[in-house]
């Protein structure tokens, strides 16, 4: 009987060192921080919300609650994130997020922070990221987003949509509000759009489209030395004015040719004409690129 | 004997007062009850009920004209028929009367009578009023007069002068607890309060509307050439520095023209000892500077983008390696797109598609180099 007790409470004595050995290190990891922070703000259905941040990923998802639960993490003690609100009494109605360095000479890659929002998804958006990507998923209202190297995707967006980058590709997936992506460099990428008003221009990178054509949408793409593609099923109706100065324009959609009216734009390849019934417009111009038409397979 | 005369005549005439209102309908209990007491008062009520009644059996017949004609003249002169240029005179004679010019009421009042007289009257009145003496109102009259001002609101009392001094500052997010209180008791400036935050709550909810990119452009060039954006320096770098030059265009065309000679007298191998950072900048000045400046609207454009890659290139230095790579990447490939519009043009002046692009490209340089101006790796 004695041996047994001193036999359970020895191995219960073990227990506890092993138990101590996998938390002690779980403590201090905690105790000094991993730059990880998570916040609760309760706003209104339609809040204002812009972030500023200098480098690192942002994540925005769209949600059915009137609240913004953001989660940030730092590279470094020596970076912090300002979070202002407005009113001052909840809900808020008003949320700025600021990265900011507490230490000019902070190496680059120690300047980062990862964000990840979840956000009413009738809140508008303001988003600046010069370097490291974005993206944003499930929202209906309006938004600006900005990168300079960082890529950028949006999904399932239905309000006004305002995308620019330097460098960075830009891809938008089932759109449905009013669409403005521009680039320097990056490529744009459109899918299943359902918007009635989609504009993307770039100067060197490419344009490819897939996907039908919404009546009475209005498509201006636009390339400079990039190649424009047109991917859309064989059911899709719009008007067609696609124009190239020094490239070519590949179409083996069936159309019904227009001529060109009298006007001083200069030497250039062109193709005009309807398909089908010509229920959207869709206007493509590049400089010296190669514009592409072609059904769906 | 005599009194039983008396009584009966008295009744009799009271039956004959009654009898006329009686016939009218009116509920005279009297006139009943002689009429069963007296055999002549009840003959003649019997005689005047026949008669009612035999004048109420009568056919309807029209009166003869001339009756229609008199009662017309009647009711005139009674005015009872305003023609509408006297209501208009009606309408308009207070204005007239207040020091309106209305040549109307002038005219009609010689014309119609009635109203000549009436504006004469009114007249009258108005210029025995002038004449009146002056005499000072009670204080009563006064005091009941402020009363109902203050009551309107037309009098600021002391407190409302001091909430309109500090109402501002409480917009704009000062404490002031009397701003509040006050606005609770006094209905006026309570509801200017009210709708002051109104305004401001509506202007919150307004759209943001993104100003066009040209006009960004310009704005930070301006602000670029006015020296906002630049850090203070001293000794040999404040004398170097662009503060130093009032335009940097004319200073970069001087370096470009220093490059250039330079080029021109010493050897290549000089130009590569400045460091690849020298070889990387110039040339986009040179190949830029080497290209017809256009005029019009591209020129402006041109010009804004110069000093722009100017104030850029002054402050790359401070820029992290990878952010500036990527903008001289982007702007490799637009000063090539420049340069290739450019050349079209040059061979087609008329080319419209290279004009549009052209200033597509000028535009988009410009919003790269403000983006990196303002990033400017911070």
């Amino acid at each position: 009987m004695r041996n047994r007790d001193a036999a359970s409470l020895y191995s219960f004595r073990q227990v506890l060192k092993l138990i101590g050995v996998i938390l002690l290190p779980a403590t201090l990891m905690w105790a000094a921080g991993d730059g990880r922070v998570e916040k609760t703000f309760d706003t209104t259905r339609e809040p204002r919300i812009s972030l500023n941040n200098l480098r690192g990923h942002i994540l925005v998802r769209g949600w059915d609650k009137a609240a913004v639960h953001v989660v940030y993490t730092l590279a470094s003690p020596r970076v912090e994130v300002d979070a202002e609100f407005l009113p001052n009494t909840a809900p808020a109605d008003k949320i700025h997020f600021a990265t900011h360095l507490l230490d000019p000479s902070l190496p680059s890659n120690e300047q980062s922070v990862d964000y990840t929002l979840d956000v009413p998804s009738g809140a508008s958006l303001e988003i600046r990221n010069p370097q490291g990507k974005i993206r944003v998923e499930g929202m209906q209202a309006d938004a600006s987003v900005q990168s300079v190297s960082g890529d950028i995707s949006v999904r399932d967006f239905s309000g006004h949509l305002a995308v620019r980058t330097v460098a960075g590709d830009i891809e938008v997936i089932k759109a449905a509000g009013n669409v403005e992506a521009d680039s320097i460099t990056g490529n744009l990428h459109f899918v299943s759009p359902t918007t009635t008003h989609l504009h993307g221009s770039t100067t060197s990178g490419r344009i490819l489209y897939e996907g039908d054509f919404t009546e009475h949408g209005n498509y201006i793409l636009s390339a400079y030395s990039g190649d424009l593609e047109i991917v859309c099923p064989a059911s899709a109706s719009y008007e067609l004015t696609a124009k190239t100065l020094k490239g070519k324009v590949i179409n083996t959609m069936p159309m019904t040719h227009r001529r060109e009216s009298a006007s001083p734009r200069g030497t250039s390849n062109s193709l005009l004409g309807t398909h089908n019934a010509g229920k959207a417009t869709i206007e493509l111009t590049s400089f010296s690129g190669t514009i592409r038409i072609h059904p769906q397979y | 004997m005599e009194e039983r005369p008396n009584i009966a005549f008295a009744a009799c005439s009271q039956f004959n007062d009654e009898l006329g209102l009686y016939l009218e309908g009116e509920a005279r209990p009297f006139i009943t009850s002689h009429s069963r007491d007296c055999a002549s008062c009840a003959a003649l009520l019997a005689d005047l009920q026949s008669i009612r009644q035999a004048a109420q059996e009568l056919p309807l017949e029209e009166p003869p004209a001339a009756m229609w004609a008199s009662l017309r003249d009647k009711l005139q002169l009674e005015g009872a028929f305003a023609v509408p240029a006297c209501t208009q005179f009606d309408a308009e004679l207070q204005g007239y009367l207040e020091g309106e010019n209305n040549p109307f009421i002038v005219s009609h009042a010689q014309s119609c009578a009635p109203c000549g007289a009436l504006l004469a009257d009114l007249q009258a009145v108005r210029e025995a009023a002038r004449e009146l003496p002056l005499q000072e109102p009670s204080s009563l009259v006064w005091a009941s007069l402020r009363v109902k001002l203050e009551a309107e609101g037309v009098l600021r009392a002391p407190a409302c002068t001091q909430f309109d001094a500090g109402l501002e500052a409480y917009l704009e997010g000062e404490a002031s607890p009397f701003i509040v209180t006050h606005a609770q008791e006094c209905a006026p400036c309570g509801a200017l309060l009210a709708d002051m935050q109104a305004i401001r709550q509506a202007a919150w909810d307004l759209p943001l509307e993104e100003p066009s990119r040209v006009v960004w452009a310009n704005i930070r060039s301006r602000l670029e050439a006015e020296g906002a954006f630049r850090e203070p320096v001293s000794g040999w770098g404040e004398f170097l520095s662009w503060r130093f030059l009032h335009h940097a265009m004319p200073a970069a065309v001087l370096a470009v023209l220093i490059m250039v000679g330079s080029a021109l007298i010493w050897p290549s191998g000089n130009m590569q000892s400045g460091g690849s950072s020298v070889e990387i900048s110039y040339p986009h000045v040179v190949t830029q500077m080497a290209s017809a400046i256009p005029s019009g609207e591209d020129g402006a454009l041109a010009h804004v983008v110069a000093d722009l890659e100017s104030s850029f290139r002054a402050n790359e230095a401070s820029m992290s390696p990878d952010l500036k790579a990527t903008y001289e990447k982007s702007l490799v490939s637009l000063d090539g797109s420049i340069k290739e519009c450019l050349d079209s043009l040059q061979h087609e002046p008329r080319n419209t598609l290279a004009h549009d692009y052209l200033l597509a490209a000028y535009t988009s340089k410009a919003e790269v180099l403000s983006s990196a101006l303002e990033f400017d790796g911070r």
